[in-house]
């Protein structure tokens, strides 16, 4: 774990995982390699950590998962958006974005 | 939101298949994450050690996985409940104790809740009963013939008038109670309680028969054939549910009716009636007259009509109708009330509300005492409760186990409370039967009764274990690590809590004792009052002579005559008469007038209580005239109308005369303006004290034939068993008239147990409650005093050490005590004095303030000797030693 990684502030891995899951159903493993390669591996999301946020968004009705076949044959679980969490990824995102615009410009003003 | 829930059930029904699933996808991470690191070179060990490494603990993985999912709660209450009940097991007699006291409150409280629901909530079983309302009228000119409940019925006139101008009701219909003997060719006669009805009442009511039919508007015709409707239990004890009754003929009250039809089980309307003839067959009604108020209306309001409404158009009415008919109607006003007030009295209400405050009492007296228990308890435990939160345990978690033994008491609390429930409900059932409650009246465990129960159990739970594990969890680990190993300093805010707690629980009990002995002694006092007649083996029965067959005076007369010569012939019985009403009932009151007193203006007369007697009356209750002669046959007869005073009568209005040869007169409401006659008084008997707390009354005794009413009281005083004689009463009374039956026979004793029966049954409810709440004062004191002993042995070690002798230490322990007990006796004896205004209670009585403070007193010198006595028996070194 190198200094340069950055964590992440709370709440935020849901964001993450829902994008992530925006363009199709992926298991757990997948998502996890996916958010290394995208964030250029500069966020330090321990793998683990992933399960119970999976798992929470599940309760929440965002994403639901469903067994199937990886690519080399394993049973896997992928999780894929619902309805509800396609929604609830419009809305975070522009709460980020809004968020991060606001704190940049204070960032450089003040 | 469904998939929460979908997914909460699924990992807790299912939880083998969830936990399974669990494992499958973490490894399936992992192993996909060797593979990549092995495809890009690596070989397998460092793969997978750094697969590891970068997923983190599994276990703990694992662990956020189930918390995300959200049972963490359940499974930890799981735990909770299964730790509590191994603890509670383990201190075996803390629990009992517990126990014991919940279940005690709870079926107390339960009891107490059934009759409130039966009485008060659960109402009338009428289709919308809160649109049926009574009816009556009120004489604003003469309040006093209203009787305690402040109304009369209507004449047949009234009736039918509001019937037809009052638009206020969909309908309006008419009742009036009766007894209605039975008698056929083939059954011996029975009498029953039964009621007059409109044809439209039970319509109104919404009941239909369930055999036969209803009451045609043909049966209230003046001159129908007479047809009567029999209740369910008649039909089927009496008739042995024979469909062919119904079209045959019986006989009621002498008069043959058709049988039309048999109304459901458990109705018995207006009160307990089991018999129903139409209004036409009512004798009082024949006359039609106007001013015999005889007829009990019942109305059923239209949709969206208030009462004051209904109310406001009858005003209007009683003004045209006192306007068209002055000489029957002049200050005769209507009133409407809702239909459950008449049969539920305000003072029932009232007592029954006071029983309810009693239990509720006795539930927070319970309450205090386990939370003081339970606060000693958890005292010992608050070093293993810092280690606990010392080793990571949050305060809320620390709160919810304690509370979780809370549940595991309550629970056990409630099941062994619903058993004692069952219990005093049939007990207080057996009890209430016996006062002929109205038909709609049951005393059930029902849904809400336990619905309350539950809410009871957890209310409870809540109430005596929240505070205990607030402040025992509330505990700064540090201090409280530091603070425990030594037993010297206790917590004092656990000291403030018991203290207050021992204190309103010593309040409370103050309050029920002070109740109880107020109620049992207006009780005692009632029976302590009849010094004045010998109430042992006097018989006492009542006979109702049918108006429609004895129509004239001296046709009652006549039988009266009859009656008494077979009873003075009567082997076995030494004397037997008849009168007006038993002795020690309430008698009617009248107006007197004293022949040469005038009364002054705007003063009411005098009232005094008249009872007609027959020939053998004095004789029969062995007592002796003090001045003057008894009645003879020629008493009552014109011209020679005479009465006998008893001696409070001769005190209150002939001081320092001789009464013998004054002449009164009497006016009852029913006198149209006419004069009454004179009557000279003839004899002075000896006072009957009816009871102690009115006092005695002035009475005037006037012979049978003067007031000849069809309904009497039979007095037979027996030398031997009193209830042998009946058999052959009844064949006397049989062989005058074959269709009268003699009913309500009961010996004078049982009549006025009966009478009593407010006192008995409440006074005792208040006693038992009362002595339970006495049972937990002393083991709650008995508790927090063998606590605070244990908490300060090392104290009074060294007391002892530096020289304190017995009588110091021992009041080192009772000073507590007594004081609790002083604050508590000041902040209940105000409460005392609130409960004693309470109806059937003597007025608070520093006497029995005195003695249950006494008692208290002694309750609680008894629960804080064995502790203190230990106290005092510690060995000094060995309490030093003590850690």
């Amino acid at each position: 774990m190198t200094e340069s990684r950055l964590d992440l502030p709370q709440g935020t891995v849901d964001l993450l995982l829902l994008k992530t899951l925006a363009l199709g159903p992926r298991h757990g493993w997948a998502i996890s390699e996916r958010l290394r390669q995208i964030s250029s591996a500069t966020l330090h999301i321990r793998q683990g950590s992933l399960y119970p946020a999976l798992h929470r968004l599940e309760r929440r009705g965002w994403i639901k998962a469903r067994w199937g076949t990886s690519d080399n044959n394993r049973r896997a679980k992928y999780y894929e958006l619902t309805r509800r969490g396609r929604a609830e990824l419009e809305t975070q995102a522009v709460a980020w974005r809004k968020l991060s615009v606001a704190i940049a410009q204070v960032l450089e003003t003040a | 939101m469904l998939s929460d829930w979908a997914i909460r059930l699924r990992s807790l029904l299912r939880r083998a298949e969830v936990e399974h699933e669990l494992d499958d996808e973490l490894r399936f991470h992992i192993r996909q994450q060797v593979e990549s690191y092995e495809q890009a070179g690596v070989d397998h060990d460092e793969a997978v050690r750094r697969a590891r490494l970068e997923f983190g603990g599994l276990e703990q993985v694992k662990e956020d996985c189930r918390d995300a999912r959200g049972t963490r709660w359940l499974e930890e209450t799981v735990q909770d409940l299964r730790l509590a009940t191994r603890l509670l097991t383990k201190d075996r007699w803390f629990t009992l104790a517990v126990v014991l006291v919940l279940m005690l409150a709870i079926s107390v409280n339960t009891t107490v809740f059934a009759l409130v629901d039966g009485a008060l909530i659960r109402g009338l079983p009428f289709e919308h009963a809160d649109r049926i309302v009574s009816l009556g009228t009120r004489n604003i000119r003469n309040p006093i013939v209203h009787g305690p409940l402040g109304y009369q019925a209507l004449s047949s006139r009234e009736y039918e008038d509001w019937r037809h101008s009052a638009t206020a009701f969909v309908d309006i219909a008419g009742y009036a109670d009766a007894t209605m003997n039975l008698s056929d060719d083939t059954r011996s006669p029975e009498r029953f309680r039964g009621a007059y009805v409109s044809v439209n009442a039970f319509g109104l009511l919404g009941r239909q028969p369930v055999v036969g039919r209803n009451f045609q508007d043909e049966d209230d015709r003046p001159g129908a054939p007479p047809v009567v409707m029999l209740g369910y239990r008649v039909w089927a004890a009496r008739y042995d549910g024979e469909r062919a009754i119904i079209g045959q003929t019986v006989r009621v009250n002498g008069t043959p009716a058709v049988v039309i039809g048999v109304m459901p089980a458990r109705f018995g309307f207006p009160l307990t009636a089991e018999v129903w003839q139409p209004l036409a067959q009512m004798a009082e009604l024949r006359d039609r007259s106007p001013d015999t108020r005889v007829v009990n209306g019942l109305g059923r309001l239209t949709d969206g009509t208030t009462i004051a409404r209904a109310q406001s158009e009858l005003d209007v009415i009683a003004d045209r109708l006192e306007r068209q008919f002055p000489e029957t109607n002049s200050g005769i006003r209507s009133t409407v009330w809702p239909y459950g007030d008449r049969y539920i009295a305000p003072q029932v209400t009232l007592i029954i509300a006071a029983l309810m405050g009693a239990v509720v009492f006795v539930l927070l007296i319970a309450c205090a005492n386990i939370a003081n228990l339970l606060l000693a308890r958890a005292a010992q435990r608050s070093h293993e409760i810092s280690i606990r939160m010392s080793l990571g345990a949050t305060r809320w978690r620390i709160v919810r186990q304690l509370l979780s033994e809370s549940v595991v008491l309550a629970a056990v609390g409630g099941v062994a409370g619903y058993a004692g429930s069952i219990a005093g409900v049939t007990q207080l059932w057996n009890v209430l039967e016996a006062s002929n409650p109205p038909y709609w009246l049951q005393l059930t465990i029902d849904g809400r009764t336990f619905v309350f129960l539950t809410a009871l159990c957890l209310g409870t739970a809540v109430l005596f274990g929240l505070a205990p594990a607030l402040d025992t969890s509330r505990a700064n680990a540090n201090d409280s690590l530091k603070e425990a190993p030594r037993t010297g300093t206790g917590g004092v805010r656990v000291r403030r809590w018991t203290n207050a707690l021992m204190i309103a629980e010593i309040a409370l009990t103050l309050v029920l004792l002070a109740a109880a002995g107020f109620m049992m002694r207006s009780f005692l006092r009632s029976y302590s009052a009849r010094h004045d007649l010998d109430t042992s083996q006097l018989l006492t029965m009542r006979v109702e002579l049918p108006l429609l067959k004895y129509r004239t005076a001296e046709q009652r007369i006549a039988f009266v005559q009859a009656f008494e010569e077979r009873l003075a012939r009567f082997n076995g019985v030494a004397d037997g008469t008849i009168a007006s009403s038993v002795p020690f009932a309430p008698t009617p009151r009248r107006e007197l007038v004293v022949d040469g007193r005038s009364i002054a203006n705007g003063d009411r007369p005098p009232r005094v209580s008249t009872i007609t007697i027959g020939s053998r009356f004095f004789q029969t209750l062995d007592l002796h005239l003090i001045r003057g002669r008894a009645f003879t046959s020629l008493d009552g007869t014109a011209g020679h109308e005479t009465a006998i005073v008893n001696q409070q009568f001769a005190a209150a209005f002939f001081p320092n005369e001789d009464p013998i040869g004054h002449r009164i007169r009497l006016t009852s409401q029913n006198a149209r303006g006419g004069t009454t006659p004179w009557i000279a008084i003839a004899g002075v008997s000896p006072t009957i004290h009816r009871d102690v707390t009115t006092g005695a009354e002035p009475v005037v005794y006037l012979p049978y034939r003067e007031q000849p009413d069809p309904l009497m009281a039979v007095l037979v005083r027996t030398a031997s068993e009193a209830t042998a004689i009946v058999p052959l009463l009844r064949d006397e009374v049989r062989a005058l008239d074959s269709d009268l039956p003699l009913f309500d026979i009961k010996t004078l004793d049982e009549r006025l147990a009966f009478e009593r029966w407010p006192q008995r049954v409440f006074g005792t409810m208040f006693t038992i409650f009362a002595c339970i709440g006495m049972v937990m004062a002393a083991i709650g004191l008995y508790a927090v005093t063998a606590y605070s002993v244990g908490q300060r042995t090392q104290e009074i070690g060294v007391r002892m050490a530096l020289g304190a002798a017995a009588p110091q230490v021992w009041w080192l322990v009772l000073r507590r005590v007594m004081l609790q007990l002083a604050i508590g006796v000041a902040v209940g004896l105000p409460g005392a004095f609130i409960v004693g205004r309470l109806p059937w209670m003597d007025s608070p009585d520093p006497f029995i303030l005195i003695f249950v403070v006494l008692a208290l007193w002694i309750v609680a010198a008894v629960a804080s000797f064995l502790p203190a006595r230990r106290a005092t028996q510690l060995d000094p070194l060995s309490a030093l030693r003590c850690q």
